[in-house]
């Protein structure tokens, strides 16, 4: 069985980059193996001619382990964007359903801690700056994992900056007006509802949601860098204000979603590319 | 659709289903052995299957079997093959 144990070898170092789905693959393929040696010794070949004939017919190891990475890394990077994407999305009820509602009851005023927005650059807090951070890091690692397949760090990295973002928004508004049964609420209904979409309901939903969701995070995300980055800009507090800023608001929404089009559409081509290439 | 009809009288470990499906066509269908297990992973990432663990003669055995989901699939895609084999009877073996 020395060409099994050099072929299984061989398939484990093509997996190395998953050790945690290797060992059932590794498992699954040397019982097939074991299972085709033993009916084809059955059908009268003699050891090593049942073991080469085994091996013949499951194939060359590299384009197999290939086709297995550029699953796994697919669906990793499916479950990555789901995760960020409720993560993330679940922001924008926080920040933007407790305004329309505050709209829909009348004028109200942002608290003081909003008004970080109103300061220069020069004179933010520690707290804003780590907040200003997590803003800017978010979306950039989180992209970064969409467009490269990233590995385990980056894809972490990126659940962490989805946290952090979460995290930062969440405090800043737990300190300021509306109540936070609201933000909770809104919150936990957001995420519901981006949980459903990342589940799977159906095939059509299963491929819209990711999607959905990463322009609606990409527009969070721009949104809140272009009101830090204008710093003077508050949050509109009155129907009027809120009129004023759609224009900019539809730029900001329009321009992540032919950014996240592209960036999916780069990203199946290159696993299938990989592939490809593997079995040439 | 082959390996979802091939789950479909009962569950089966990877190199059963290949001769199940290969017996079930009267050995027209030789199925690539290779192809066959990340098939298999994606239907089950689609949850089109499920598998389960079991020790046989000391080793560790994968058994797959069909999902509610798994059997709608496959009386979908069994009806759009019918509906397609039947239109290209009509075309090539006119009445």
């Amino acid at each position: 069985m020395r060409e099994t144990e050099q072929w299984l070898a061989e398939m484990r170092d093509h997996l190395q980059r998953f050790p945690r789905r290797r060992r059932p693959i590794l498992d699954e393929l040397a019982d097939h193996l074991l299972v085709s040696v033993e009916e084809l010794r059955a059908a009268g070949l003699d050891a090593s001619e049942a073991e080469r004939e085994a091996l013949r017919r499951l194939g060359d190891p590299r384009p197999l382990a290939a086709e297995f990475a550029g699953d796994i890394a697919r669906n990793r990077s499916i479950t990555v964007t789901r995760l960020v994407s409720a993560v993330l999305l679940s922001t924008f009820g926080l920040v933007w359903i407790p305004v329309i509602l505050a709209l829909l009851r009348g004028p109200f005023t942002p608290g003081p801690e909003l008004d970080y927005v109103r300061l220069a650059p020069d004179s933010l807090s520690h707290n804003t700056w780590l907040w200003l951070v997590a803003v800017g890091l978010a979306p950039l690692v989180y992209l970064a994992a969409i467009a490269f397949s990233a590995g385990r760090w980056i894809q972490l990295g990126s659940v962490a900056a989805g946290t952090c973002y979460l995290g930062a928004v969440t405090a800043t508004w737990l300190r300021v007006w509306p109540p936070a049964w609201i933000q909770i609420t809104t919150w936990a209904l957001v995420t519901l509802v981006a949980l459903a979409g990342a589940g799977r309901p159906s095939r059509s939903v299963r491929t819209l949601s990711p999607r959905l969701a990463s322009v609606a995070v990409c527009a969070i995300a721009a949104d809140a860098l272009a009101q830090l980055l204008a710093s003077g800009i508050a949050i509109p507090h009155n129907l009027p204000g809120v009129l004023m800023a759609l224009p900019n608001l539809a730029v900001l929404f329009l321009s992540p979603i032919c950014l996240i089009a592209l960036i999916s559409y780069s990203d199946a081509h290159s696993v299938t590319g990989r592939l490809s290439a593997t079995r040439r | 659709m082959l390996l979802l009809a091939g789950l479909e009288p009962g569950e089966a470990h990877g190199y059963g289903l290949i001769e199940r499906v290969s017996a079930r066509s009267g050995d027209v269908f030789a199925l690539t052995e290779g192809s066959v297990y990340p098939a298999l992973h994606r239907l089950e990432a689609a949850g089109d299957v499920k598998s389960r663990w079991e020790q046989v003669g000391g080793r560790r055995r994968r058994v797959y079997q069909l999902t509610r989901s798994g059997r709608a699939r496959l009386g979908h895609e069994r009806a759009e093959w019918t509906r397609f084999s039947r239109a290209i009877d009509l075309a090539v073996n006119p009445a």
